[in-house]
């Protein structure tokens, strides 16, 4: 008969056996692979740097006389900046309109999930019709007055080099709904009292906001502004959805992802150029990640409760 | 809440409060509702104007768009790979964070303070470009357009769900256990009679996560499975086709709203569960 002990301890490996197993496989190996990959000759096997050197010539060059790093690092510091300066507050905003429960709570509560319910390649792909040329967006600028160009008319605003990243940018300010419920959970572990003790202070609905309780949740703001910074540097879905990166929309996600999708699709495509890129990458964001965390901190320390 | 309790400040920034959010609410529904009006015209009432409601409401494109295909795969068998996709993939992905998170949370062992600070640590640190060499290992393992086995790599179990799913099970009594064990129960017993019930409802809430996230997601099965597209791929795909389809873009546009209506009725009946379990723990004692 086994002890306790013994039968705990075999229970612990079966369970952790698959998960152990996956991790092994799925993330460790496909990391080092990667790196393998990144310092790897395509032709013969050898150990090289020509990948890294590619790309260190492709920024010079690009930056000189304007090319796709250049365009891809430009749109990505846009976006980050974008997305932690526009969306964030404007998410905090919907949050608290929603916690309160404001009038049109109900409305809004669905307009800003439903996205994520239905998800990206329907909400953000179906918008290339919408800015399309016989789309509302040209159609009713015009009626009001907009000289969107002739060329507009035939390609849509996204089609041209004139309209498309400034289109592409504008619409896509937004509220994320994932960030919603995040955040919805942060505040519902806010005691009820302080809310009360705010109104007995004379605290309007903006003053709690400012002084209550982005306080009071600013470790999930501080997580989420920091993890939106690294995660713009890898996001691609919006851009391959509206323009694949043409018209100079590209961002450093598609840059990267252009040759896994393409050597997916047959062609011959060296996957160590990616793989490098996303090494540099990882040592560049990594850094400013954990620098950016603790600025946060800094900006407000966080109140515990 | 009565206007006049409102401050003359917020008399002025509530309403504009409002209307920005109204205008991004409007703007990130409106091609949801610019593609469920313009479903219903003719392909030529679409080429005359999408602004405008249909002349005629033609259900027919609901018809139409069964019919439309990408590489040999018609909507029905793309709807299928959907559910197949999403649904394996959720049941791999929720058991494994399961056991992992009962594992660290319940059982004392070597390694396990570093195990959770690791899996953390992996949660936060960004890594990037290895789509590449998982494309390649996919392939390797011979997973690639096997949609019968596509669960595989989805079994990830130190991932953020194992997190929350350990903070569910931290909070649960251990007295349950021992008494169990007194009556000669075992840990298998234990977790799947007495512990697993107890955290069926956030496991239901991040399976719900899970399976929304694996149906509509496109890039997995565009690498991963070229040759048997979900819905969410045969969209993408079929989206820079959709003028050349029979029934045209309409009935493509009718084939983007079947695609959702699967999701919709789930965000429907689920609601109460999804927004309420945001909010679950939120009192303090």
């Amino acid at each position: 008969m086994l002890k306790r002990k013994t039968k705990n301890n075999i229970f612990v490996i079966c369970l952790l056996v698959v998960p152990t197993a996956h991790f092994l496989v799925f993330w460790l190996y496909v990391n080092f692979s990667s790196l393998l990959l990144g310092f790897r000759n395509s032709a013969t096997g050898a150990f090289s740097l020509e990948h890294f050197t590619r790309f260190f010539d492709a920024v010079k060059q690009d930056f000189a006389e304007g090319g796709g790093v250049k365009t891809a690092i430009g749109n990505t510091l846009i976006t980050t900046a974008k997305t932690m300066f526009f969306d964030m507050p404007l998410t905090i905003l919907a949050t608290y309109v929603l916690f309160r429960k404001f009038f049109g709570h109900m409305f809004f509560r669905v307009a800003f999930y439903l996205p994520g319910i239905i998800g990206d390649v329907i909400i953000v792909g179906m918008t290339s019709y919408i800015l399309g040329a016989n789309g509302p967006v040209v159609v009713w600028g015009q009626k009001l007055g907009i000289d969107w160009g002739f060329d507009v008319f035939q390609t849509g605003l996204l089609g041209n080099s004139r309209t498309a990243r400034p289109a592409f940018f504008l619409t896509a300010i937004g509220v994320s709904g994932g960030m919603v419920i995040l955040l919805t959970g942060a505040l519902s572990r806010i005691p009820k009292d302080l809310f009360d003790y705010g109104k007995l202070e004379g605290l309007g609905f903006f003053k709690e906001l400012y002084y209550l309780i982005v306080p009071l949740i600013w470790s999930t703001i501080g997580i989420m502004w920091v993890m939106s910074f690294a995660g713009s540097w890898g996001d691609y879905s919006r851009v391959l959805l509206l323009t694949n990166g043409a018209y100079d929309t590209e961002n450093f996600g598609i840059y990267m992802m252009k040759y896994t999708i393409g050597y997916a699709r047959g062609a011959d495509v060296a996957l160590g150029y990616p793989a490098a890129i996303g090494m540099i990458l990882t040592v560049v964001v990594l850094p400013v990640t954990l620098f950016l965390r603790w600025i946060s901190n800094k900006l407000i320390r966080p109140v515990e409760f | 809440m009565r206007w006049r309790a409102f401050t003359r400040q917020e008399k002025i920034l509530l309403p504009i409060a409002h209307f920005l959010l109204l205008l991004i609410a409007v703007w990130m529904f409106a091609s949801f509702i610019f593609v469920v009006l313009n479903s219903f015209k003719a392909p030529r009432d679409y080429n005359e104007s999408v602004l405008s409601f249909p002349k005629t409401w033609r259900f027919r494109n609901y018809i139409d768009a069964f019919s439309i295909s990408y590489r040999n795969t018609n909507v029905l068998m793309m709807a299928f790979n959907s559910i197949f996709y999403s649904v394996t993939c959720t049941l791999a992905s929720i058991a494994s964070s399961t056991v992992a998170a009962y594992a660290l949370a319940k059982y004392k062992f070597k390694g396990r303070a570093f195990l959770y600070s690791f899996i953390i640590a992996i949660q936060i640190v960004p890594i990037f470009g290895t789509s590449g060499a998982s494309l390649l290992l996919v392939n390797r393992l011979g997973l690639n357009d096997k949609i019968y086995l596509i669960w595989i790599p989805a079994l990830s179990g130190f991932n953020y769900t194992c997190l929350i799913m350990h903070s569910y099970f931290k909070n649960i009594s251990w007295e349950y256990a021992e008494a169990a064990f007194i009556d000669g129960a075992g840990n298998l017993y234990v977790f799947l009679r007495i512990m697993l019930p107890m955290v069926l409802p956030p496991m239901f809430f991040m399976g719900l996560g899970m399976f929304i996230g694996a149906w509509n997601d496109y890039m997995t099965p565009l690498l991963f499975l070229p040759r048997n597209p979900t819905l969410a791929t045969g969209i993408y795909y079929l989206k820079s086709a959709s003028s050349s389809l029979q029934g045209g873009i309409p009935a493509f546009f009718a084939a983007v709203v079947l695609s959702c209506v699967p999701i919709i009725l789930i965000f429907a009946f689920m609601q109460k569960t999804i927004f309420g379990m945001t909010t679950e723990g939120g009192i303090k004692g």
